[in-house]
């Protein structure tokens, strides 16, 4: 593990009208290594992992990928940096196969004077290749994605982020709605896809998958950064309480007394 | 590693595979239908029955190619009669009234089912109007225009050099037919082979979901209104020019015959699924089942009613193959 920072947001502020979504946060995600965002409900990690990602601009604050600033207008000009993003509702097409959706956008053609034919078989075994690298038991890439289980579809999904880079993998709670089994084999893609060299952002509500494949907890709360820990510096009792905090509390005892 | 997220295959039986092929659900009683008419009349084998048979069938199949593309990408085309309609009428007040010469009306006519076809397709995407509500509206804007500039009579009469593209045949086939092939060949290969295809197919399955792949969506949608445009308007030049006139109600109904061809063809009303061979089957389908009606003497009234009951038939279908009728826990 290296101490490389691979992504860095620096400063991040971001205002929806006059609510303040993130204050001044600095994030760094270092090579190689899964960081789990944390927070609750409205703490700013969805819009965090959106300026990340190019989606959206933030107000104000800097962006770093390997050292070098970027400003995203678009996620177009992330995903050329190698920063991929799966996000909550897996955003496949239903109707296509497995191997059309992973390619999708980024078709392999072959170019006849003017036309371009999509070579499908290519794809195919391209598609194939990849899922048996992750371990995933694949024999028909062909099966359209709607006749797939719920964890069949996130492990389509994130393996769609997955094979178009080799560098920053976004995932927005990629275990939601799972049943034990099925979140079980897709936190074992997660490490999978550490193992081959991606560097992940994990958001997730569940401190027990986040302590099963995180290095480092990040924790957001109203949109202020509450800290970092490495694994092994910290534990649940505290992660939780920096998600909850007694800042929390004391806002809503006062709201119940007003 | 193992078996992390280990995707179970079942294999599907023979059967369940059969029919979730799109184009089976028609291609079978299909089949059946033709071989009761061959037992049943001797002159459903000639060379003109089939011949005359094809011919109704590429009408509805070059407009239906557009309908599966607009089906597909999840819109639908109700003005698709009218323009046919306006073709008609657009063709006779430029040979008739303006006199220009065919190889340029035929030109302007292909410019004209552009411009229609982007009126809807502007409306869609740009005013963001549901695709039904949109066609609806220019369904009456365009059948008014037509009837506003004929007050309901005839344009007459065509010059007959015009009729050879109708009446013209190449090896004793009729033009239209061997238009037919040519056009069900590229459009197939362009739904399968091509980006553009995909993204049709991609943008019906989920349009949000493509956009975020970085497709322009809109531009997809769009252009599957211009193209059903232009091949609503070359179905009706084809239609306009068997006759020595340009008659104001051609294509009327027409655009609900394309629909009924398409999902009984196994094209998915709710977009991302669709074949341009499932559109061939269905539009010989109708057109079969019209001849063979015909001859067994049921009335059209009636004919009406055994249509709707193998829409609603083929719509099952289709809903079946989406949900858990053929899928086993």
């Amino acid at each position: 593990m290296s101490d490389q920072i691979i992504l860095e947001g620096r400063d991040i502020t971001k205002m929806y009208g006059g609510v303040k979504a993130l204050n001044e946060v600095t994030f760094r995600l270092p090579c190689n290594e899964v960081v789990a965002l944390l927070g609750d409900n409205g703490a700013g990690k969805s819009t965090l992992i959106k300026i990340l990602c190019g989606a959206i601009r933030p107000n104000s604050g800097q962006i770093f990928v390997e050292g070098q600033e970027v400003a995203f207008t678009h996620t177009r000009q992330a995903k050329e940096l190698g920063i991929e993003t799966v996000y909550q509702d897996l955003a496949l097409v239903d109707s296509l196969s497995i191997e059309k959706n992973i390619y999708l956008g980024k078709e392999i053609v072959k170019k006849y004077w003017f036309l371009e034919v999509l070579q499908n078989r290519k794809m195919k075994i391209g598609a194939m290749k990849f899922l048996q690298e992750l371990g995933i038991n694949i024999r028909d890439p062909e099966r359209i994605v709607e006749e797939l289980s719920g964890g069949q579809r996130h492990a389509v999904a994130i393996s769609k982020g997955a094979f178009w880079t080799d560098k920053i993998l976004i995932l927005d709670e990629p275990t939601a709605a799972l049943g034990v089994k099925e979140t079980n084999r897709i936190l074992n893609m997660i490490i999978q896809l550490k193992k081959k060299g991606l560097s992940i952002i994990l958001i997730t509500h569940n401190l027990e998958h986040a302590f099963f494949v995180a290095d480092r907890f990040f924790v957001l709360r109203a949109g202020e950064k509450v800290g970092e820990r490495l694994k092994q510096d910290t534990n649940t009792e505290e992660i939780v309480k920096m998600i909850t905090g007694a800042i929390f509390v004391e806002a809503a005892s006062q709201r119940t007394q007003a | 590693m193992g078996d992390v997220a280990a995707f179970e295959e079942r294999r599907k039986n023979i059967f369940v595979r059969f029919f979730r092929a799109r184009e089976i659900g028609a291609l079978l009683p299909l089949l059946i239908l033709i071989i009761i008419m061959g037992f049943v009349n001797k002159r459903f084998f000639l060379f003109d029955n089939i011949i005359n048979m094809l011919r109704a069938i590429s009408y509805l199949f070059i407009a239906g190619v557009g309908m599966t593309y607009v089906l597909c990408s999840r819109g639908l085309d109700l003005s698709l009669g009218s323009q046919m309609g306006l073709s008609c009428i657009f063709i006779g007040v430029l040979l008739v009234y303006l006199r220009l010469p065919i190889w340029l009306t035929v030109i302007l006519t292909l410019v004209a089912g552009a411009l229609a076809g982007a009126v809807n397709g502007i409306l869609v995407t740009i005013f963001k109007f549901p695709p039904f509500i949109a066609t609806l509206a220019t369904f009456y804007g365009y059948r008014g225009i037509v009837e506003g500039i004929t007050k309901g009579t005839p344009i007459t009469p065509l010059p007959e050099a015009f009729q050879v593209i109708g009446l013209g045949r190449l090896f004793g086939i009729p033009y239209v037919i061997i238009f037919m092939a040519i056009l069900g060949a590229a459009a197939t290969f362009v739904l399968r082979k091509t980006k553009y295809g995909r993204y049709i197919l991609a943008t019906g399955g989920n349009e949000e979901s493509t956009r975020l792949a970085g497709i322009k969506t809109k531009a997809i949608i769009f252009s599957s209104y211009v193209l059903i445009g232009v091949l609503a308007f070359i179905s009706g030049l084809f239609f306009t020019a068997r006759f020595s006139s340009a008659q104001p109600t051609i294509g009327i109904g027409y655009e609900l015959r394309v629909i009924a061809a398409c999902i009984i063809g196994g094209v998915s009303l709710f977009g991302g699924a669709g074949s341009i061979a499932g559109t061939f089957v269905g539009s010989a389908f109708m057109v079969v089942l019209d001849n063979a009606m015909t001859m067994a003497h049921i009335s059209a009234y009636w004919k009406q009613a055994i249509l709707g009951v193998i829409i609603i038939i083929a719509v099952i279908i289709d809903l079946a193959r989406k949900r858990e009728l053929f899928k086993r826990e």
